[in-house]
């Protein structure tokens, strides 16, 4: 299964060096993100991809190695993205 | 200044501190995990209150027929409002747009009533509208339903 971003356009963006707010227009919701979820958002932007696609982003991007807790962790943030409306299954 | 007032001085000067110094430590904690020191992805979601209020009309029953509204002063009449659904904390979700009726049974003439009369009465249109199936709803949640949906503008010309 592989997600992409859901209405990444419209969100709005503040980054404060590190941590952003993100206000989501379509739920009115305003949600706080730390850098290595908002590189989540702006990858899934940029392409789909599966979990595990993702990990291996993030290993990289952030040097560090994956391990079984940080995919779990990796994937209840997409599903925690999904049920909020800012990633989605790809068809 | 004696020493009860300087020691209540010194020890409400403490407490600030503690206090300040704990509030430091949460947001220090905060930031820590949303700034990724733990390496892990981290969202919080705060969700609007107006968004949460503005998708329904919830209220509760105002708590005593004196908080209710009554309409036309020369002759009180209970505004007794439909309600969709009864919710499991008690209060009632009144839909998009409450209906509302005038209890007029049984008249209240405020000029000839005496006020324990008045009370009765009151009380009287209270039952009736409960027979019906609606509720009494206080001024406070009278104003907030009014700005918001619009349903009691029939009432203004009253």
């Amino acid at each position: 299964m592989r997600w992409l971003s859901n209405n990444f356009h419209s969100l709005l963006i503040a980054d404060w060096e590190d941590e952003y707010t993100v206000f989501q227009p379509d739920s009115g919701k305003t949600h706080f993100l730390n850098r290595m979820s908002m590189q989540m958002l702006s990858f899934l932007d940029q392409h789909p991809a599966s979990s595990a696609e993702v990990c291996s982003y993030l290993s990289r991007e952030f040097e560090r190695e994956t391990n079984q807790n940080f995919q779990d962790s990796i994937e209840k943030i997409l599903y925690h993205f999904d049920a909020l409306g800012l990633i989605r299954k790809e068809n | 200044m004696d020493k009860k007032e300087s020691f209540e001085q010194a020890h409400q000067s403490e407490s600030a501190q503690k206090m300040c110094k704990d509030g430091n430590l949460n947001k220090q904690k905060r930031r820590m995990l949303l700034k990724g020191t733990a390496a892990l992805p981290v969202v919080m979601t705060l969700y609007s209150g107006a968004a949460l209020a503005r998708s329904s009309n919830i209220t509760g029953e105002a708590g005593d027929v004196g908080d209710a509204v009554f309409v036309d002063e020369s002759s009180p009449k209970l505004l007794c409002v439909y309600w969709n659904e009864k919710l499991d904390n008690g209060a009632y979700d009144l839909g998009d747009t409450p209906g509302y009726t005038l209890i007029t049974d049984p008249p209240i003439n405020p000029l000839t009533d005496d006020p324990a009369t008045v009370l009765t009465k009151k009380n009287a249109q209270l039952e009736e509208c409960h027979r019906i199936g609606g509720i009494m709803i206080s001024g406070a949640a009278f104003t907030s339903i009014a700005a918001k949906s619009g349903a009691f503008d029939g009432l203004m010309n009253l």
